[in-house]
């Protein structure tokens, strides 16, 4: 009894807090259209700034609480939340899925860089519950502290209030009204600005209070621990289906009450110690099964969209002409860069090869994926697993397996291109067999005994990649209907999981399959340390285990094949079916098209292009850890920046990678030298430094992530001029201009700094002046779709607009046809 | 006294670089009803987001009671006493019809008058106070919108499409409702496609096609120019 009111206790604290959290989101949400990602993260800084005032001794400290609980909500919380407003949420209405997800976790990402660049030492910060520990009061024979006492009340009374503010007063009233159609408020007379202002100043108030509320739960404060605290709210968020305040409010206490149900059952996790990080995950569980199970609001009316994606496909022959250039500039550059620039440069390719898997899936299919690192991750431990882990132990065992997940996943491929029943049945089959004999050629331990081997195989890299496809379908399966912020929050749910349950896994689970084996048959032995040494690569006779360059020239090459095969993919059928379900699930139903089918294969795609890459990746970084490089927030940092770079593109994917994995590091690594270099300017570089460190992705999200093109478009724009007919002679001198830079380098005649300090100038130049000479000739009919706006359209301008519009050959086919008939 | 209410100059406008409207010139006064007609995509509707402030002019003046309209907040502009009635539903579709009524007394009326206004005249949405809008019939959630123009004593009205998806007997009542606003001395500008109903009322009207008014008179003298106006013989200037 004693323990049942204990634990009931407990749950209820927690879950209030929830319900604060929550109730904040859904307020945000109903009045703004924004699901706030960065909620988790205002209470997590709300709650360090908490801290600061209350408790450290150096700076701020020792206010008293009430003072310092008025001061952070009403004063801290409220100015993040009009800031936010003011200058990052407003405007997306309107706006791409994409885009209303990407900001917001921009701003999430900004949040975590501000906190770990203010509080950067590893100080442990401790904050205290209010009254002290001790305050408590007896209920029966279990003890109950005035800190769950005042979380419980609070919570109570927050929600009614906020539920007559929305509902019984015109303020309310209106915030909720700007959700339907803000001009119409305008025409009612109320400035539709004031009360979205309103609706996020409550929202990061809440959130703060609930930062504030749960810390002393946690121990030390903890910036990524406390902002997924609070995430687990967004589970309490949708069972109120972001509309519904008391029962968002009751799904809070319900999430509570069964983390500290389980927490009581379990042992507070010690009687299955496998299982004992699963009072962690517990909320996001329920957030997926919410998902899955609450049935799906009807469409609304599809608003009329500000921004519309143009993705435009690239030819076949110029995408492997751009491929090859790629492969052959990164060769080109390898004999000058030092080996860290390089893994640095490895970095980010790696992380790019993972973003074509977003590629994929977002930019041609248009589903949302916030857990694209969790399926390299998947892909990863499996490569791991096969050639260093003792998981599966015999080769023959191990080449059944890949056979069978071969078979699986060509069926769920192939059953999507229009395969049907016998021909879908023998290709797959042969698929499967051409996958053993693959394993079987490839695994030079097959039938020897433990796979365990000091460097990665080509068979170890194809189970990952067979592996996290399945997963990947396995994922995709119980949320096929799910689309949009559903769908990216079940697949970021999942994210969690694998983060808590996978990377923080440090126990062995051993299955005993009866009648057979010595009682432990399988054992998953996956994160014992926190810490797997991923081997290199060992094959084509190249050993990448010391040389860098062919480490970086082998993801380079990687990535140009997968590309490749994607603008391909994109072209075909296929592909336009996926654009297709794109642009109108509706639409395409009623053209007989087989969602499901299409969805499952593009997903199990895309798992399999990110498990391919995750295992090439954590092999180029020669580890896997429990904090890098496949969790949860780097997760949603890729995608940001594969939005930033353009996620409909492959070379979208490429800026995104290059930028989150390269380009922030090696600009505050320059930074960083400037300040050793210049000592007077120390404090200025090392500024310099730290912001790029901290916050350079979160700001390049939410200053680019608007442009739902992203700059790849732009950049590619830039060069396309350079590939006209016109400019082939400025293209040759630029060409041969940096190919004598390069030889004068790799002759050791110059430094990398002058290569670098030639040869872009040379680049940019040329392009200005391509652009220039194209400027000329085309100044007359820029404007072309403004032709015949003020003036009749001549012939001469429809056979203009023929040609921009790409009818012209459709013109000729028919006239050569009538030829033909004639 | 006898400045009209609404007044446009030479008004031209448009979506991003995109002209829409040519020169607009047109005034309505006090207890006129002026309809303005004209086939899809004329500017019918940008003409009337002009004269509530939701877009800004390129080049010319509106002026409401004889004052420029120029910088005024569209909101402001609504508590003045210029009632817009938009395209489509004038509804908020996931508040109740109780809490449409509260959305309309940010124009200064009180919450009591409002609703005795509304329920006396649509009697059937008084059973319906706390269904959503959004679930009212098309018929039911048009006359939502008009009791915005009837309760909130507006100077000047601005209508667009009230007839769109209305049985015609529901158009006839609605009609009949404007022609008594008018006729207690607010001016009525309409927008409409179905000009047989609206010309009944009208006191005046206009046909505008590509951006520009083509011909102006009273209801009779353009109804004959109507069908031309419509199959396209005219106007493609
Ligand atoms: N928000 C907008 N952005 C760009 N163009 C617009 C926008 N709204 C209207 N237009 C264009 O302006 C022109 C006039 O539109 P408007 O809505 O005023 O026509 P209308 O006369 O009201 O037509 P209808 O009778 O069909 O309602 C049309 O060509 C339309 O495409
Ligand atoms: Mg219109």
């Amino acid at each position: 009894m004693t323990e049942l009111i204990t634990f009931t206790v407990v749950g209820l604290a927690i879950g209030s807090i929830y319900s604060i959290a929550s109730v904040g989101l859904v307020v945000t949400y109903t009045t703004s259209g924004i699901f706030n990602f960065a909620h988790g993260a205002i209470g997590m800084f709300a709650a360090f700034i908490y801290w600061q005032l209350r408790w450290d001794s150096a700076w701020g400290g020792e206010w008293p609480a009430p003072i310092a609980l008025a001061f952070v909500l009403l004063i801290v919380s409220p100015s993040l939340g009009i800031l936010l407003q003011a200058i990052v949420m407003k405007g997306l209405e309107g706006t791409s899925e994409t885009t209303k997800l990407v900001i917001p976790i921009a701003v999430m990402l900004a949040f975590i860089g501000i906190t770990n660049w203010v509080w950067q030492d590893f100080e442990s910060r401790i904050p205290e519950p209010f009254f002290g520990r001790d305050s408590k009061w007896e209920l029966g024979d279990a003890f109950i502290t005035t800190h769950q006492t005042i979380v419980v009340v609070v919570a109570v009374f927050l929600a009614i209030l906020l539920k007559v503010l929305l509902t019984s007063t015109r303020i309310g009233i209106t915030m909720r009204a700007v959700v339907d159609n803000q001009d119409l408020v305008r025409l009612n007379g109320s400035n539709p600005n004031a009360s979205a202002l309103l609706s996020w100043i409550i929202g990061s108030a809440l959130a703060g209070l609930a930062g504030i509320l749960i810390s002393p739960l946690l121990g030390s404060l903890n910036v990524l621990a406390l902002t997924l605290l609070v995430v687990n709210a967004y589970a309490a968020a949708i069972f109120g289906r972001l509309k519904n305040l008391p029962l968002t409010f009751l799904g809070g206490i319900a999430i509570g009450l069964a983390v500290s149900y389980w927490n009581w059952v379990s042992g507070t996790g010690r009687k299955w110690p496998w299982l004992s990080e699963l009072r962690a995950t517990i909320p996001v569980l329920i957030l997926f099964a919410i998902l899955i199970v609450l049935p799906q609001e009807r469409l609304r009316g599809a608003a009329i969209k500000k921004h519309r994606e143009v993705f435009t496909t690239p030819t076949m022959k110029s995408s492997i002409l751009w491929g090859i250039a790629f492969v052959v500039i990164i060769s080109g550059l390898t004999p000058m860069l030092e080996t860290k620039w390089e893994f640095s440069l490895s970095k980010g390719i790696g992380f790019s090869i993972i973003a074509l898997s977003m590629v994929l899936l977002t930019g041609y299919a248009g589903e949302i994926n916030l857990a694209p690192l969790a399926f390299a991750g998947i892909g990863a431990l499996s490569a791991y697993q096969f050639d260093v882990g003792s998981t599966v132990e015999t080769g023959a065992g191990f080449a059944t397996l890949s056979t069978l997940l071969a078979l699986l996943f060509a069926f769920l491929v192939l059953s999507a291109f229009g395969f049907k029943r016998k021909k879908l049945w023998v290709l797959s089959v042969s698929i499967a067999l051409a996958t053993l004999l693959l394993v079987t050629i490839f695994d030079d331990t097959t039938g020897t005994g433990i796979a365990s081997r000091e460097s990665m195989s080509i068979s170890g890299i194809l189970v990952a990649t067979l592996i996290s496809g399945i997963a990947g379908a396995l994922v995709a399966l119980p949320a096929l209907r799910l689309r949009g912020l559903y769908l990216g929050l079940a697949t970021f749910a999942f994210a969690i999981f694998v983060d808590k349950m996978v990377y923080k896994q440090r126990q062995t689970l051993s299955l005993d399959i009866p009648f057979f084996g010595d009682g432990e048959d399988i054992t998953f032995n996956i994160f014992n340390n926190g810490a797997l040494n991923m081997p290199r690569p060992d094959f084509f006779g190249i050993n990448f285990k010391s040389n860098q360059s062919a480490m970086l020239i082998l993801l380079a090459i990687s990535f140009t094949l997968i590309a490749l095969f994607l603008i391909r993919l994109k072209r075909s059928t296929y592909g336009r079916q996926l654009s297709a379900m794109k642009d109108s699930p509706a639409a395409s139903a009623t053209l007989g098209l087989n969602m499901l089918r299409l969805k499952l294969s593009v997903f199990t795609l895309a798992a399999a292009i990110a498990g391919f890459g995750g295992a090439l990746h954590a092999s180029n970084l020669r580890a896997i850890q429990e904090d890098a490089p496949f969790t949860v927030f780097e997760g949603l940092g890729l995608f940001m920046l594969t939005v930033v770079g353009g996620i409909g593109y492959v070379s979208g994917a490429l800026i995104g990678g290059i930028l989150y994995g390269t380009a922030f590091i090696v600009m505050g690594d320059f930074w960083a030298k400037l300040s050793t270099d210049w000592n007077s300017f120390n404090w200025l570089f090392t500024f310099v430094h730290d912001f790029f460190l901290f916050l350079g992705p979160a700001v390049a999200g939410i200053g680019l992530g608007r442009n739902p093109n992203g700059i790849a478009s732009q950049i590619f724009d830039g060069f396309r001029v350079l590939g006209q007919r016109e400019s082939r002679r400025v293209l040759t001198i630029m060409i041969t201009i940096i190919t004598s830079v390069w030889i004068l380098r790799v002759s050791n005649l110059i430094d990398g700094w002058t290569f670098l300090l030639l040869s872009l100038p040379i680049l940019l130049i040329s392009t200005l002046i391509a652009d220039k000479r194209s400027n000329l000739e085309e100044a007359e009919t820029r404007n072309w779709e403004l032709l015949g706006i003020n003036t009749e359209i001549s012939m001469e301008d429809e056979a203009f607009l023929d040609q921009m519009l790409d009818l012209g050959s459709y013109k000729s086919q028919q006239i050569s046809k009538v030829d033909r008939d004639e | 006294m006898d400045k009209p209410l609404l007044e446009l100059e030479n008004v031209s406008t448009g979506y991003g670089i995109i002209p829409v409207l040519h020169g607009i010139n047109l005034s309505v006064g006090k207890g006129d009803i002026y309809a303005l007609l004209g086939p899809n995509g004329g500017g019918k509707s940008t003409i009337l987001k002009v004269c509530s402030r939701q877009i800004d002019p390129w080049a010319g003046s509106v002026k409401v009671a004889g004052r420029s309209i120029e910088g005024i907040a569209a909101e402001d502009l609504a508590k003045a006493g210029v009632c817009t009635i938009p395209e489509g539903k004038g509804i908020f579709p996931n508040l109740t019809v109780e809490e449409n009524l509260i959305m309309m007394t940010h124009a200064c009326q009180s919450l009591q008058a409002i609703q005795s206004v509304t329920f006396e005249r649509f009697p059937q949405l008084g059973n319906k106070r706390n269904q959503l809008a959004g679930t009212l019939s098309g018929g039911e959630q048009q006359m939502l919108s008009m009791s915005r123009a009837l309760s909130t004593n507006p100077k000047l009205l601005l209508l667009d499409e009230l007839s769109m998806g209305l049985a015609p007997i529901i158009v006839k009542d609605l009609y009949g409702i404007v022609s008594q606003l008018a006729e207690e001395g607010i001016g009525v500008l309409v927008v409409e496609q179905f000009a047989r109903t609206v010309l009944g009322v009208a006191t005046r009207a206009g046909i505008l096609i590509n951006g520009k008014i083509i011909s102006e008179g009273s209801p009779a003298e353009l109804e004959d120019q109507l069908s031309d106006a419509y199959l396209g013989t005219k106007g493609n200037v």
